[in-house]
């Protein structure tokens, strides 16, 4: 596998709302750019309601 | 055929220095939350953000900026690979807010799509063309055919038929050569 397709999955699971397994358990302790932090982001920004897609958010890609 | 033997020889690499490249050396940031916030300041710097969305306007996809902004930052040593493909949802994420504020349709891109960003696509978008500062060199002038009264003689350093001559008279031509008419005085 190249680097892109790697950077593809990556950003393919993000704007899905998943995030890899051991950066989910860091939210706890604080973690500030999430799928969530993005959505809000979006909506004060653009000022329309975020994709709701990215909403379901998945935590771990195992549990999904 | 006879197979090349240019390979590195085992523990070659110990014989060289490498601690000039900056990804050999520890990278500044190793936090996913620090390396978002890196990228995300240094796409916001105004020459930045224009040329990136110059970018998404003219069809290249967010896994082709993301790669390159990636690639530039491991380049310099600012992150590892492994924290660059954790923070490239994110990263991707902030430039599709960015591309909807301004009307841009953004596109992940496809798999297996090759779309590589080169200094070519930049100076495009940047408007920087040939005659800008330096001389033009058309296709045209260079596939226009050369009449033979054009062709030198005397080979690819001769001189061009109309130029006038510049060849020094023989007296001058034989004093360079060391043929001296006047002896010189001896004392």
């Amino acid at each position: 596998m190249k680097y892109r397709d790697v950077i593809r999955r990556s950003i393919v699971s993000f704007m899905d709302g998943t995030i890899p397994e051991e950066t989910a358990k860091r939210k706890d302790a604080g973690l500030m750019y999430t799928p969530e932090y993005f959505d809000q982001l979006e909506e004060d920004m653009i000022g329309t309601e975020a994709d709701k897609k990215s909403k379901k958010t998945k935590e771990g890609k195992d549990e999904a | 055929m006879k197979p090349k033997m240019d390979g590195p020889i085992p523990g070659e690499n110990y014989t060289s220095d490498v601690r000039n490249y900056p990804w050999h050396r520890p990278p500044d940031i190793t936090d996913y939350d620090q390396a978002v916030e890196y990228v995300v300041d240094q796409i916001s710097k105004p020459q930045s953000i224009t040329t990136i969305m110059s970018l998404l306007e003219a069809g290249f996809n967010l896994t082709s900026i993301v790669s390159m902004l990636n690639m530039v930052n491991i380049s310099n040593g600012k992150y590892p690979i492994d924290v660059s493909i954790l923070i490239a949802g994110p990263v991707a994420r902030y430039l599709q807010i960015l591309g909807k504020k301004n009307d841009i349709d953004v596109k992940v891109g496809d798999e297996g799509e090759r779309k590589f960003i080169t200094l070519e696509h930049l100076k495009g978008l940047a408007g920087i063309t040939e005659d800008d500062g330096t001389p033009e060199t058309t296709q045209e002038a260079l596939t226009a055919p050369v009449s033979n009264d054009q062709v030198p003689s005397g080979g690819l350093m001769g001189v061009s038929p109309g130029t006038p001559s510049e060849s020094a008279p023989a007296s001058v031509q034989s004093a360079m050569l060391g043929y001296s008419d006047d002896e010189e005085e001896e004392v």
